[in-house]
C-alpha cells in the first residue's frame, strides 16, 4: 500500500459521491450544501463547546467530583458516537454491494492492501468529522485545563475509535461471509435491521416498561407523609413543634436514601466502565483526573489489542471470502434424474389463480405482485414498523394509561390503518421505482394500462390488511367497542385503503423514484419528486378525514337526542364506501391513461442505475 | 409484401445529443432482419422506440401496420411483439416458471398453454435446473435466455431481439438460431441486432447498417455483400475501412512504465 493508492480511493468516495449529488439536481445540491455548511459550523462548534467544556467548565466542578463528572461526559460522547456510528452501519449495510472489494482486486493492489485502503477511506464519514473533534476537544481543554496528565486521553480516545471501527469492520466482513447467499443475505439483513430498530428503541421500551416510578413514589411517599402529619395537625394531634420535627425528619430520611442511591450508582458507573470496554475512555479519562494514568495507558492497549485482534479477524474473513472459500463446497455427486411431471400433475400454481371480477391481466400483476412484494427486503423492512408500533402501543395499553370515551375507541383502529398506510407510502407512493428493469414488462405489454394500476394496488391490500390486523386487535381487546363500530371497520378500511390508492398512483406515475435492488433508499433522489412525495405524506391525512366524518355526525346526533339508537355510523360509513369504490373505478381509467401517457418518462427514471 | 416494421424520419435526441437522425426503415414481413452498428451509432435507441420504451423526438413509425404514437394502436402492436430489451425486463424476486406464467398471463395466454410452453422452453433453454431460483441469482447469460424465452412464449408475430446471443453459451446460441430461423420459416419477422457478424451473416435475410445515428445501407444481404464477406461491408460502411490506425508506440515498442 502506498500513498498515492489512498488518495486514488478517497478520491473515488469522494467521486462517486459527487456524480451521485450531481444528477441528483439543484434542489439535491442545495440540500448538501446546507448539511455540508451544517456539519463544518456543528464540528467547529461542537469542537469548541467541549475544548472551553474541559478548559473552564471541569475545573470548576469540586476536585471530589471532578472524576465522577469526566466519566459522566466521556460515557456521553462514547454513547453518542456509538449510535451515530450504528445508524451509519445500518445504512452501509442496505446498499446492495456494501463490501466489495471485487472490484479493486484486479488491480495492482494486494488484498491486504485493498482491505487497509477500503477501511481506512472508511473512516471518512460524518460521524467521525462531527464526534472525533469533540473528544480532542474535551481532552486538550483538560490539558489545559488539569494539567499535562490528561494528554493520556487522546491516544485512550483514538484506541476507543480504532477498535470500534474494527469491530464494526469484522461485523461488516462476518455478514458479508454469510451472505454469500443471495436468498439469506436478505434474511441476514432485516435480522440486523431489527437487532438494531430495537436497540434504538431500548430506551422508549425501557421508559414504558420500567417506567420512574421509584421517583413518583417518593414524591407520593413524602406527599402521604405531609398529609398525615397535616391530618394529624388539624385534629390536634400532634403539636406544631412535634409537626415540624417529623417533616423534617421524613425529609432527611428521604434525602439519606436518595444520598445512598447516589453512592451506590456512582460505584456501579464504575464497576460497569472499567468491566466494558467502551467504558474504559471514561474510567482512563477520570482515572487521569486524580492522577492515576494507569488505566489510561491499559485502557489505551487493551482497546487497540481488541482493534488489532478484530482487524486480523476481519481480514481473514475477507480472505477467504474473496478466494472463494465460502462457496467451496465438497463436490455432490448429482442425484440421479428424476422424471419430470407432466403438465397434468404439476399443482395450480400461486400465479395461474383467478380473482373473481377481476381481468386476467389485473388478477395476475396483483398476485405477481404481492408474491414478489412478499419476497423483496425493502417489505421485510417494512414488516418491522408495525412490529414495533406494537411493541410500543402494546405497552401502552398493557400499562392501563389511556382512557378513552367510548366514541373515540374507532378513531384509534382508524388510526392504526392510517399508521400502516403511511408505512407503506414508500413503496405504493414509488410502485414503479420498486420494479425497476421489471417495469419494461409493463410498457411491453398489451395491458391496458387501468390493469395495471389495478393489479398493482390488489397486491398491497394483504399486505395493509394483514399489517394492519394486529393493531385493530389490540385496540379491540384493550379498549372493546361497540358492535356497530366494529362492523364498520371493514367498509372504513375499503374507503380509506381506495382513497390512498388513488393519491399513491398519481404520486408514483407523476414521481418516479429510482430505488437500489433491495432497499428502500432512492438512488440520486431529484429535488421535485422528493417534495412530491413529502407532500403526499402530508397530504394523505387531508384525504382521508372525510372518511371519519361517519364518527363525527353519530356522536353530535348522539349529543343532540337525534340518534334514536341508530348505528348512524355504521350506516354512512357503508354509503362512503360505496361511493369512493364508485369513485376509484372512475379515477383508476383516468389513472391509467396518464400512466400510458408518462410511462416511458416513468421508464427513463426507473431504471437508472445505482453506482 | 405487407410491412413489419416501417418508420418516416424517426429521430430521437438526447439533450442536444442526436442519437438517432430521421431514419427510414423498412422491414417486410417474413424476414429476418439485421441492424447492425458499431456501439453508440443507435440500435438500441431504434429498438426501444419501437417498442414503445423511448418516445421518438419525431418521426412516424408503424409496428405490423399499427401506428405506435396512437396508445390504443400501439397496445394492439405490442399484443402480437415479443422483445428482449437492451438490460433485459426481469423481476428480481420471481423464479423462471413464475416469470413466464407472469409474461403468458399479461399476453392473455391460455393457462395450459402457458404451461406447456414452459414446460418446453425451460429445458431448451437450458433453464431447467435452475428454474426455482430467483432470477436476481442468475448469471447474464440465463437472464437473456430467460428473457427470450419471455418473448417468445407469447407466439408473437414480430420479434425484437437487442443483442440476444450476448453472454450466451454455444450450445444455446446454436439452439436459437434454429428456433429463430424456424420461427421466420413461419413467416413471422425478427428484427435483431447483434455485434456478432458471423451470427448475422447465418440469420439474416436482410441487413441495415447504423452508423451515427443514420441508417446507410439496407438491402437483402447479398445485395450488400456483393460477393465479399459482410464484414468488409461493415467496417467499409462504418468507416473503419482503410482507417489509418493510430499507433501506441509505447505499446508496439515496450516502453517501460515508471
Amino acid at each position: 500500500m502506498n500513498s498515492a493508492h489512498f488518495r486514488a480511493f478517497l478520491w473515488l468516495r469522494w467521486r462517486l459521491f459527487a456524480n451521485q449529488v450531481a444528477r441528483g439536481g439543484i434542489v439535491s445540491k442545495i440540500i448538501l450544501v446546507i448539511g455540508g455548511v451544517s456539519a463544518a459550523f456543528l464540528t467547529v462548534t461542537t469542537f469548541i463547546v467541549m475544548f472551553c467544556a474541559g478548559l473552564f467548565g471541569i475545573p470548576e466542578v469540586p476536585a471530589q467530583h471532578r472524576p465522577l463528572v469526566i466519566l459522566a461526559v466521556w460515557d456521553g460522547l462514547a454513547l453518542v458516537f456509538l449510535l451515530s456510528w450504528s445508524s451509519g452501519l445500518l445504512a452501509e449495510l442496505q446498499r446492495t454491494e456494501a463490501f466489495s472489494l471485487q472490484k479493486f482486486l484486479h488491480l495492482p493492489v494486494s488484498l491486504g492492501s485493498a482491505f487497509t485502503l477500503n477501511y481506512l477511506t472508511s473512516l471518512v464519514c460524518l460521524t467521525m468529522v462531527l464526534i472525533a473533534p469533540m473528544m480532542v476537544g474535551f481532552s486538550l481543554g483538560l490539558m489545559i485545563g488539569l494539567g499535562p496528565l490528561a494528554i493520556v486521553q487522546l491516544p485512550l480516545a483514538a484506541a476507543f475509535l480504532f477498535m470500534v471501527t474494527a469491530l464494526s469492520y469484522q461485523m461488516q466482513g462476518w455478514l458479508a461471509s454469510l451472505m454469500v447467499n443471495k436468498r439469506r443475505r436478505r434474511t441476514i439483513i432485516v435480522m440486523v435491521t431489527l437487532a438494531f430498530i430495537l436497540l434504538f428503541q431500548a430506551p422508549n421500551l425501557f421508559n414504558l416498561f420500567m417506567p420512574w416510578t421509584r421517583g413518583i413514589e417518593r414524591e407520593d411517599t413524602i406527599t402521604k407523609q405531609r398529609k398525615e402529619l397535616d391530618r394529624a395537625l388539624t385534629a390536634k394531634e400532634i403539636s406544631d413543634e412535634q409537626y415540624r420535627d417529623r417533616i423534617t425528619k421524613a425529609v432527611e430520611e428521604q434525602n439519606a436514601r436518595d444520598r445512598q442511591l447516589v453512592v451506590s450508582l456512582k460505584d456501579w458507573a464504575w464497576i460497569a466502565n472499567m468491566a466494558l470496554p467502551i467504558g474504559w475512555p471514561a474510567w482512563g479519562a477520570a482515572a487521569a483526573a486524580e492522577e492515576n494514568v494507569l488505566p489510561a495507558i491499559f485502557g489505551t492497549l487493551g482497546l487497540t489489542l481488541i482493534g488489532v485482534a478484530s482487524m486480523w479477524r476481519s481480514y481473514r474473513t475477507t480472505m477467504r471470502l474473496y478466494t472463494g472459500q465460502y462457496t467451496a463446497g465438497a463436490k455432490v455427486p448429482a442425484p440421479a434424474s428424476a422424471p419430470r411431471p407432466t403438465t397434468a400433475a404439476l399443482p395450480a400454481y400461486f400465479l395461474e389463480r383467478t380473482l373473481p371480477g377481476l381481468s386476467e391481466q389485473a388478477a395476475v400483476i396483483a398476485l405477481t405482485g404481492l408474491r414478489s412484494l412478499l419476497r423483496a427486503l425493502e417489505v421485510k423492512m417494512l414488516l418491522l414498523s408495525p412490529i414495533i408500533m406494537i411493541v410500543i402501543f402494546g405497552g401502552m395499553f398493557l400499562r392501563g394509561g389511556m382512557n378513552v370515551p367510548a366514541g373515540v375507541v374507532p378513531l384509534i383502529a382508524y388510526g392504526a390503518v392510517a399508521m400502516t398506510l403511511f408505512t407503506m407510502g414508500q413503496l405504493a407512493g414509488n410502485q414503479f421505482g420498486y420494479d425497476r428493469s421489471g417495469f419494461r414488462v409493463f410498457v411491453l405489454s398489451p395491458a391496458p394500462r387501468r390493469e395495471i394500476l389495478l393489479g398493482k394496488n390488489l397486491a398491497f391490500l394483504p399486505l395493509v390488511a394483514v399489517l394492519s390486523a394486529p393493531m385493530i386487535a389490540l385496540v379491540a381487546i384493550f379498549l372493546p367497542m361497540r358492535l356497530d363500530h366494529l362492523l364498520a371497520l371493514p367498509f372504513q378500511f375499503v374507503s380509506m385503503f381506495l382513497i390512498y390508492c388513488m393519491m399513491a398512483n398519481v404520486l408514483s406515475i407523476l414521481a418516479p423514484m429510482p430505488v437500489a435492488s433491495g432497499s428502500l433508499k432512492p438512488v440520486s433522489p431529484k429535488g421535485l419528486p422528493m417534495v412530491l412525495h413529502m407532500l403526499f405524506v402530508f397530504t394523505v391525512p387531508t384525504a382521508l378525514a372525510p372518511t371519519f366524518a361517519p364518527l363525527g355526525i353519530e356522536a353530535l346526533l348522539e349529543a343532540l337526542d337525534l340518534s334514536f339508537g341508530l348505528p348512524i355510523c355504521l350506516v354512512l360509513t357503508v354509503l362512503i364506501a360505496a361511493a369512493v369504490v364508485a369513485l376509484y373505478r372512475l379515477v383508476i381509467t383516468a389513472e391509467g391513461r396518464f400512466l400510458q401517457a408518462r410511462e416511458q418518462k416513468i421508464l427513463d427514471v426507473v431504471v437508472a442505475k445505482a453506482e | 409484401m405487407p410491412l413489419a416494421i416501417e418508420t418516416h424520419g424517426l429521430t430521437r435526441y438526447f439533450d442536444d445529443f442526436c442519437a438517432v437522425d430521421g431514419i427510414d426503415i423498412a422491414v417486410e414481413r417474413g424476414t429476418f432482419y439485421g441492424f447492425l452498428g458499431p456501439n453508440g451509432a443507435g440500435k438500441s435507441t431504434t429498438i426501444k422506440m419501437l417498442t414503445g420504451l423511448l418516445a421518438p423526438t419525431e418521426g412516424e413509425m408503424r409496428v405490423l401496420g399499427k401506428n405506435m404514437s396512437d396508445q390504443r394502436e400501439a397496445l394492439e402492436a405490442k399484443a402480437k411483439v415479443g422483445v428482449i430489451p437492451e438490460d433485459l425486463a426481469l423481476f428480481d424476486n420471481l423464479t423462471a416458471r413464475e416469470y413466464l406464467t407472469f409474461i403468458g398471463r399479461m399476453y392473455l395466454v391460455p393457462k395450459e398453454t402457458i404451461r406447456s410452453r414452459i414446460d418446453e422452453l425451460l429445458p431448451l433453454l437450458g433453464l431447467e435446473e435452475d428454474e426455482k431460483k430467483f432470477t436476481l441469482e442468475y448469471s447474464h447469460g440465463m437472464k437473456k435466455k430467460l428473457a427470450l424465452a419471455a418473448a417468445v412464449l407469447p407466439n408473437p408475430d414480430l420479434l425484437f431481439l437487442d443483442e440476444p446471443f450476448e453472454g450466451v453459451d454455444a450450445v444455446t446460441s446454436r439452439v436459437i438460431r434454429d428456433l429463430l430461423s424456424g420461427y421466420v420459416a413461419r413467416g413471422s419477422t425478427v428484427f435483431l441486432t447483434s455485434h456478432v457478424l458471423e451470427i448475422v451473416e447465418k440469420l439474416c435475410t436482410h441487413v441495415g447498417i447504423i452508423v451515427k445515428g443514420k441508417v446507410v445501407e439496407q438491402a437483402a444481404l447479398d445485395d450488400i455483400r456483393q460477393g465479399s464477406s459482410l464484414e468488409s461491408r461493415f467496417l467499409e460502411k462504418a468507416g473503419a475501412d482503410g482507417e489509418v490506425i493510430h499507433k501506441l508506440r509505447w505499446l508496439e515498442e515496450g516502453e517501460a512504465t515508471p
